[in-house]
């Protein structure tokens, strides 16, 4: 049971990372850099999960993935499948809850470049497209690489909403933290402890790793 | 007032009444998987009365010497029953659970809910205990398994004939698991030795062993405790 409990978080933790690292890039550089109507509501809606309380994030996730839910029904219909319940519900549950955090950490390095770092770019030849991947990408990556570390911190201590959307089954949605939960629940304290210690390993060795390559690359 | 999930309504019923008869004392009704509740109790929360769905906890809490050999009184049975969501036709037997139409069983967590266990004890009857393993889920309490069948993210359950009444129009009522596939389901109520209110906890043991006591529980559906 701890060993698939691991396995299963660090695969969450990489998986839900990969994805929010991608679209919180994104995001965020669309922040930064574009002016567009409705601009401050959509940062507001997109930094929710931050302030909402897990379980209220979990509820919205339900009322859209379940197999009720606004996406969930064509999805069931189509396919036969659905999300609550499978490892998939857990990297929704852990990217929802780890997006803000890539998002923030990536617009306020994009905000950061100086304005004429593009323009010394544009005459140069290079469009958006080529600044954003040669210029604007190297000089933002502490900040990306922060978001980075923080959205893999959240996603592998992510207990509420994955409670609510994946359930807790062992082997199959039961990550580190709901493998706690349910040791303390059911009274085991010394797999309780086992697990804490192990999730508390895991954390500060990914903090080490992030810290040594921040010094690297900088 | 610590009282299993199952026992939300009633128990908050109980208390209501209790609290008429008795003016000035209120009674605060902390509802949840009976395993959590005895965990609860083990770390000091402070309970006058403990309503267990099952004699196991209490056995624990006996052991540990927070509850009076021969304090506890059992008071109430029940039924378990397979559910599907409304609008699904339930198998004709506990058995049928196996068919794979049945993709997701909602049980309760067998480790901290009474439910749960009654549930796989019942499926091992039926002899599908292994063929379905896979496809169990758990839930926290026997009112979550019962929410995600009514929420349609299972495709059946095994819950409580009483908490089936409590959604009545979201599922769909299966076959009841037979007498004897399971330890009979006994509701067992105990006052803790060191109550912080240890007379009003016995008269509210006793008022739940009342006439009446015995209406509002039978009024939610539950069963009178086997005779000892």
């Amino acid at each position: 049971m701890i060993f698939s409990a691991l396995r299963l978080s660090v695969t969450v933790a990489l998986a839900s990372t990969a994805l929010v690292a991608g679209v919180g890039t994104l995001a965020g550089w669309l922040l930064a850099r574009s002016r567009f109507r409705g601009r401050e509501t959509l940062d507001a809606v997109l930094n929710l999960p931050l302030v909402l309380p897990p379980t209220v994030t979990g509820y919205y996730l339900i009322a859209l993935l379940g197999r009720r839910g606004l996406l969930g029904t064509p999805l069931y219909r189509f396919t036969g499948w659905s999300v609550p319940f499978t490892w998939v519900a857990c990297v929704a549950a852990a990217s929802v809850m780890a997006f803000p955090l890539m998002v923030r950490s990536a617009r306020v390095a994009f905000e950061g470049i100086d304005p004429r770092q593009e323009i010394a770019s544009a005459s140069l030849g290079h469009g958006r497209v080529s600044y954003l991947l040669r210029v604007a990408l190297p000089m933002a990556r502490r900040g990306l690489a922060s978001g980075v570390v923080l959205a893999f911190a959240r996603s592998i201590g992510e207990f509420g909403a994955t409670l609510m959307l994946a359930g807790n089954i062992p082997g199959r949605t039961q990550t580190l933290p709901l493998a706690i939960y349910d040791a303390v629940l059911a009274g085991e304290d010394r797999t309780a402890l086992a697990l804490s210690a192990l999730l508390t390993a895991v954390s500060v060795g990914v903090m080490l790793a992030a810290g040594r390559l921040g010094r690297r690359r900088a | 007032m610590s009282a299993a999930s199952s026992l939300k309504e009633a128990a908050r019923e109980a208390a209501d009444r209790f609290e008429a008869e008795h003016p000035g004392t209120g009674v605060v009704v902390n509802a949840a998987a009976s395993g959590v509740l005895l965990r609860q109790i083990e770390e000091d929360a402070p309970v006058d009365l403990f309503l267990s769905a099952s004699r196991d906890e209490i056995g624990r809490l006996e052991r540990a010497g927070r509850i009076e050999i021969g304090a506890a009184r059992p008071f109430a049975s029940n039924r378990l029953i397979v559910i599907v969501p409304a609008g699904s036709s339930p198998p004709a037997t506990l058995a049928g659970l196996a068919d794979p139409r049945f993709d997701r069983i909602a049980i309760g967590n067998p480790r901290t809910v009474p439910a749960g266990r009654y549930a796989e004890q019942a499926l091992r009857w039926a002899g599908i205990r292994d063929a379905v393993a896979s496809r169990l889920v758990p839930g926290e309490s026997v009112r979550q398994a019962l929410e995600y069948v009514a929420r349609g993210e299972a495709a059946a359950g095994l819950v409580y004939a009483t908490d089936a009444r409590a959604l009545g129009r979201k599922v769909t009522l299966g076959p009841a698991a037979p007498e004897g596939s399971h330890d009979p389901i006994v509701y067992v109520a105990a006052p803790l030795r060191d109550a912080p209110h240890r007379t009003e906890a016995a008269a509210l043991l006793a008022f739940l062993l009342s006439e009446e006591g015995r209406r509002i529980l039978a009024r939610h559906g539950f069963l009178p405790p086997p005779a000892p």
